[in-house]
């Protein structure tokens, strides 16, 4: 069968897209059919959102292509008698962020053409979204959330295989948090640090930013240094190290109402390392493993901390296929029957 | 840098624009770059596909990154504030194949189409930089849009490991397989041989009726003995080896853009060429007599250029050695070619 696999990432937060894709394409190519894999733009960018949808939908697809899957937002636009879409969201600041900070709160003075614009979104996602043979989402989060479209859904789950890395364990070292971000306003990485600065007891936190512009990279190591918590506070660029991971007390993150698991929070539940996560972080508490879930204010957050003790046991990592990737195999393999 | 590599591509096809634009990121991302490429799939047929093409691309945004390069129409046609355009070629059907058994037949609705893709080429004036690959795009671009643009060949990539092991019986053309490429004439020009030489073919053929009529042709004139002919890739190993075992390379495209890898490869091979009077941008590379040898694009000239260096081995071997010296002048490096692009 020819398979194109058709992704869209902007140029920050797109790991899973690419891990899915890779995998779709080497699940595929191994089971001897023509695949192809390609990535298209995308910029969210709230009001050039309708113009991009337009793009994907005024692309061809038929040279040949007997199977077309889609990976992430807004593949799925894209035309084909026989698409089926993976996606882990929708738009976010018309969906779970509409009318809050963290997506467009409604003003008096624009408050028609707001409506406008997530109503002219919502009914592109709709229409997309219903042609699609199938619809795969990343999360129950993001499946309710279609399915408010009317558009039925299944969910999927991913992540990319990890092998546990050799380190050393020190159970007289000061317990580390680690904590991954773009800097994202819903990320609340504001958050995290103030509840460090809160701590009782001697903390670490070790901050990875995946993927920020430069500037935010700057203005965090600001705060940091205004929260004088310099000393408590490691900043990284780029995703969490095995070592650091398998060797922390606890990974923690303060995403609100999330809808794409990030892959490192996977990870995380995969070697056994307890997480810290928010009342409100939506698919981030569909993860499984030793979870400690708490109010979103940086008292409690600081009570978590303070809650973790120094031993660290050595944890298995994953091995061989585990059931979410078996179950993902399954609906690659419907989808070419 | 963040950077965006922006290409257009026929779903399930990998060529050599394919090949340049995974080399580019490998390079760039070498040198600490945050690389990631986009390829936008071709209709495969003419018109409203493709006017719809050149829409969708100027619906894209890009404006999170800090350059965009891009290399071939239309996905030129993107607006970004840092755009740089390395142009592998135009829309060839409208420009010097127009009216050609490759390109667009003139007719009111194509003369529309003509005008519109155009007009979408004047977006090349908006780039930052504009080069292009060969002297011959430069060219085009200058007669048929009025542009001004900078040459800046494609580097080989991993050219160490290109060599020359020693002087063989037989002529290697390795390439996709197709009527471009014409390895069929290789094949026909082998009936006309009247030396021992040989032909080796390596490359996939993605078209049935041109891999059975070179087959066909093999069989008829009972060429198995002097043709080697199978419709697959070689890994880059396998190819740098036959090369090095070659007497020479075979170059024969039909007015093909640049020199092409393949041309190449063979000087850094220590090999000579054979190319054909119409294959376009070889000529920037290969000089007559000195590494290489043109001829008509004729079974019968083919064949006597092939026995020519056949019986005259000590000249095919300079030409090599004079086609090795002369790439090795050009300096044609990876560096370099950054350089300009982020500039």
């Amino acid at each position: 069968m020819n398979i194109y696999i058709a992704g869209a990432i902007g140029a920050y937060n797109c790991r899973e897209e690419i891990a899915l894709s890779e995998r779709m394409l080497d699940y595929y190519k191994k089971r001897g059919h023509r695949v192809d894999s390609i990535m298209l733009p995308y910029l969210p960018d709230l009001r050039a959102l309708p113009e991009q949808l337009l793009g994907y939908r005024l692309l061809t697809l038929d040279q040949g292509i007997d199977l077309l899957i889609t990976v992430g937002y807004p593949a799925f636009a894209l035309q084909h008698s026989n698409k089926n879409a993976f996606l882990f969201g929708l738009a976010p600041q018309f969906h779970e962020y509409w009318d809050s900070k963290y997506g467009i709160i409604i003003q008096p003075d624009r408050q028609k053409k707001d409506l406008s614009l997530r109503s002219t979104v919502i009914a592109a996602e709709t229409v997309c979204l219903t042609e699609a043979k199938h619809v795969f989402c990343g999360s129950a989060a993001a499946k309710a959330d279609v399915e408010k479209l009317g558009v039925k859904a299944d969910v999927f789950r991913y992540a990319a295989p990890y092998e546990l890395a050799e380190t050393e364990i020190n159970a007289d070292e000061m317990p580390t948090i680690v904590c991954e971000t773009n800097l994202e306003a819903w990320d609340r990485t504001g958050l995290v640090l103030e509840a460090i600065s809160l701590a009782s007891q001697k903390r670490r936190l070790q901050l990875y930013i995946i993927d920020a512009d430069d500037m935010y990279v700057k203005a965090i190591k600001e705060r940091i240094s205004r929260l004088n918590i310099s000393d408590k506070v490691e900043v990284h660029v780029g995703c969490v190290p095995k070592a650091a991971l398998q060797s922390c007390a606890a990974f923690i993150n303060m995403g609100i109402e999330v809808r794409k698991i990030p892959s490192s929070l996977q990870q995380a539940e995969c070697v056994g390392v307890p997480c810290i996560l928010a009342k409100d972080g939506g698919a981030l508490l569909e993860i499984g493993g030793k979870r400690n879930i708490v109010e979103p204010i940086a008292e409690d957050v600081a009570a978590a901390f303070d809650e973790l003790t120094s031993l660290h046991k050595p944890r298995d990592g994953q091995k061989g296929k585990t059931e979410e990737d078996q179950r993902l195999d399954a609906i690659l393999e419907r989808l070419v029957k | 840098m963040r950077i965006a590599l922006l290409n257009t591509t026929t779903p399930f096809f990998r060529g050599g624009a394919e090949i340049l634009v995974d080399d580019l990121a490998e390079q760039l991302s070498i040198r600490g770059h945050r690389v990631t490429t986009f390829r936008i799939p071709m209709p495969d047929i003419f018109g409203r596909p493709w006017i719809h093409m050149i829409e969708a691309i100027k619906m894209m945004r890009l404006d999170d990154f800090d350059r965009v390069i891009t290399f071939k129409f239309p996905a030129y046609c993107i607006e970004h504030r840092n755009k740089v355009v390395w142009m592998l070629h135009q829309f060839r059907q409208v420009y010097e194949l127009w009216n050609t058994e490759y390109g667009l037949k003139e007719s009111p609705e194509n003369l529309a189409q003509r005008d519109i893709i155009m007009r979408a080429d004047r977006s090349l004036c908006e780039a930052r930089h504009l080069f292009t690959n060969a002297k011959e795009v430069s060219w085009r671009l200058k007669k048929y849009n009025d542009i001004d643009s900078e040459v800046l060949p494609p580097p080989l990539k991993n050219v160490e490991n290109y060599y020359c092991a020693s002087t063989g019986d037989y002529f290697y053309y390795p390439s996709r397989v197709n009527s471009f490429k014409r390895q069929l004439l290789a094949v026909q020009a082998m009936e006309h041989v009247r030396s021992g030489v040989k032909l080796v073919i390596s490359g996939v053929c993605e078209d049935s009726n041109y891999d059975n009529e070179i087959r066909s042709i093999i069989k008829t004139k009972k060429l198995k003995d002097k043709v080697k002919y199978d419709n697959k890739w070689v890994s880059d190993k396998e190819k740098q080896d036959l090369m090095a075992a070659s007497l020479g390379v075979l170059y024969l495209p039909y007015k093909e853009d640049s020199c092409g890898f393949v041309s190449m490869e063979a000087f850094y091979s220590s090999k000579p060429l054979i190319s054909c009077t119409d294959s376009g941008g070889t000529y920037e590379l290969v000089e007559q007599g000195v590494s290489g040898l043109f001829c008509e694009p004729e079974p019968r000239a083919l064949a006597a250029a092939m026995d020519k260096l056949y019986l005259n081995r000590d000249a095919a071997i300079q030409m090599g050695i004079n086609g090795h010296d002369e790439i090795i002048r050009r300096d044609i490096t990876w560096e370099s070619t950054i350089r300009r692009l982020l500039s």
